[in-house]
């Protein structure tokens, strides 16, 4: 999953980072954003499509490139390197539609072995947090990386 | 100590694909989907974390 990726770019804090789709609508850029909630150590993971004219990012846009399973997986990235960076950080993600939610968890059912070396990864299900089940439909997931 | 070859290859191969942007720097002063991070705080109010996080 993480080898097909795009080139990414990231800024100096390595919060915010952005990479471009290339499939067949053309070029989109995304961005993904890590940002601080209540909890301290705690971040949200944002991610949605940068319009080039006004820089105006919008998550509920539906790309269609194409290519999600190279997106997801470059999404998925993200999280090893700003975990590389913030090694204590705890990332909660819930897609921003019941679609992309449901894309989120086959990236995550179909490399969960690989993933979970890395990452100790819940699902959020009837209002209570549990190890993740491949067989289970969530809202929202929540990862940490193991430490080594 | 030195890192096992193993993990400095998947550890070469994970970072060679990051360029720093200065100009990505303006996103994290923009609240940036705030909706989403206000409904993790919610979750967060009302869900709390795993027991055993």
């Amino acid at each position: 999953m993480i080898d097909d990726r795009y080139h990414i770019e990231v800024d100096e804090k390595n919060t915010v980072y952005e990479f471009v789709s290339i499939g067949s609508k053309g070029n989109v850029h995304k961005i993904v954003k890590y940002s601080e909630t209540n909890l301290k150590n705690l971040y949200n993971l944002g991610f949605g499509d940068k319009d080039q004219d006004t820089s105006e990012v919008n998550d509920l846009v539906v790309t269609n490139n194409g290519d999600s399973q190279k997106v997801l997986s470059t999404v998925a990235a993200t999280v090893y390197h700003f975990t590389d960076k913030y090694p204590d950080a705890s990332i909660i993600a819930a897609g921003s539609t019941k679609a992309r939610t449901r894309l989120y968890q086959m990236g995550i059912s179909n490399n969960l072995e690989a993933i979970e070396k890395d990452f100790a990864v819940y699902g959020l299900k009837a209002k209570r947090w549990e190890s993740f089940n491949k067989k289970a439909s969530y809202e929202a997931f929540l990862v940490k990386r193991k430490k080594t | 100590m030195s890192m096992p070859k193993k993990n400095k290859v998947a550890d070469k191969k994970r970072k060679v694909d990051f360029t720093t942007n200065k100009s990505l720097n303006k996103y994290r002063k923009i609240d940036l989907f705030k909706d989403k991070v206000d409904k993790t705080n919610h979750i967060l109010k009302t869900v709390g974390l795993p027991k055993e996080w």
